[in-house]
């Protein structure tokens, strides 16, 4: 991706995904700050303070502008409230990348994960090109599988005990999707 | 200051780079034998003098450990062997190569025993973990030797010169790891 352009807003049904903006902040403490949402990632601190989302957040544009990654707030378009958060981690030497997402625990289960989950893969496969994506969550997290699931991931492991939380070894599911295999949905 | 350690079996000596080897490593590097079947990050530096002097760096500051795979016996360059130590995940990942005129000897399995056995004991350690390339399955049966469970298979996940390689990933759990090593006979 060249420095000069700029980061694109996708649109679902119900959803605009955008870029980020330092105003954001408070939004994105609020519903990352849930201790639910840090039981089931693993690089969001707890307790999550508004330093730690704005300077997060500082950082979007330039992680985009590098190529290392690209972050979108997800918001309901009706209202322009924030849902919650999905990106790509990407690896442009093997052509892959990383899906990431959480969903602020007062949008769960309203099917935002995957909707927005369906636009970001037509993005990393039809936009960026990108041969691959891949996915992971905590064995726990059985939402979370059911949301890669339904955008057509296949399971390709488990790495036992592969992170340590809060004292606690974690298993962690793996995922992959490949741009051939990739059905629009 | 740490300094890297030499570890001792039977059959081979793991021991620090020495500026001696670096002619030697840059031709292993170099065979094909070997250059396709591991990750660029594994042999490709700005200079091999840089790249020695980097492993103590990686080692005083980070953890990792990388060691020269030599013969106990007349002290033959055989190889290389990598663990990296992830310190907040509490685990660490095993890379290697044997330089082609000394494959289907066991000297892999060897190493890796010897740095299973020191990283285990000495870091905080929970899990090992590995990955090769599907096209490459002596690495497997490496790890599989090494008491290693497949955990998957990571399609098409490198790429290396266009082509997409699928990576094989292991697993070893310390209870895994203390289990085998007592029924090891002794060396």
């Amino acid at each position: 991706m060249a420095a000069d352009q700029h980061q694109p807003t996708l649109t679902t049904s119900r959803l605009t995904l955008r870029p980020f903006d330092l105003s954001d902040a408070p939004a994105v403490q609020r519903q990352a700050g849930d201790r639910r949402v840090y039981q089931t990632t693993l690089r969001i601190p707890h307790p999550y303070k508004l330093a730690d989302a704005e300077s997060w957040l500082a950082g979007s544009a330039r992680r985009y502008a590098e190529g290392q990654s690209i972050e979108f707030a997800a918001t309901l378009t009706a209202t322009g409230e924030l849902v919650g958060c999905i990106g790509l981690e990407i690896t442009p030497v093997h052509r892959h990348a990383e899906l990431g997402y959480w969903i602020g625990p007062d949008h769960w289960s309203c099917g935002y994960a995957t909707e927005a989950g369906r636009a970001i893969l037509d993005f990393a496969f039809n936009t960026l090109g990108l041969h691959r994506v891949h996915v992971h969550h905590f064995a726990e997290n059985t939402a979370s599988a059911r949301v890669i699931e339904k955008l057509g991931f296949q399971r390709e492991g488990l790495a036992r005990q592969h992170v340590y939380k809060d004292g606690q070894p974690i298993d962690i599911v793996l995922y992959g999707l490949l741009a051939s295999q990739y059905m629009p949905q | 200051m740490l300094t890297i350690p030499v570890l001792t079996s039977e059959q081979l000596i793991l021991r620090p780079f020495e500026t001696a080897d670096v002619a030697l490593v840059s031709r292993y590097a170099a065979d094909p034998a070997v250059a396709d079947r591991v990750s660029r990050s594994a042999i490709e530096y700005q200079s091999p003098e840089q790249w020695i002097d980097q492993q103590h760096v990686n080692f005083e500051e980070a953890n990792y450990l990388t060691l020269a795979i030599t013969q106990r016996a007349g002290g033959q360059l055989l190889g290389c062997i990598t663990q990296t130590h992830y310190e907040a995940d509490e685990h660490a990942e095993l890379d290697y190569w044997i330089a082609k005129p000394y494959w289907n000897r066991g000297y892999a399995t060897e190493a890796g025993r010897l740095m299973l056995d020191y990283t285990f004991d000495c870091w905080q350690l929970r899990r090992v973990f590995a990955c090769h390339f599907a096209t490459n399955p002596a690495s497997g049966r490496v790890l599989e030797k090494l008491g290693f469970t497949r955990e998957g298979v990571l399609r098409q996940h490198y790429c290396a010169d266009n082509v997409f390689e699928d990576l094989v990933y292991w697993g070893l759990l310390r209870h895994e790891w203390a289990r085998d090593r007592v029924h090891r006979r002794p060396v």
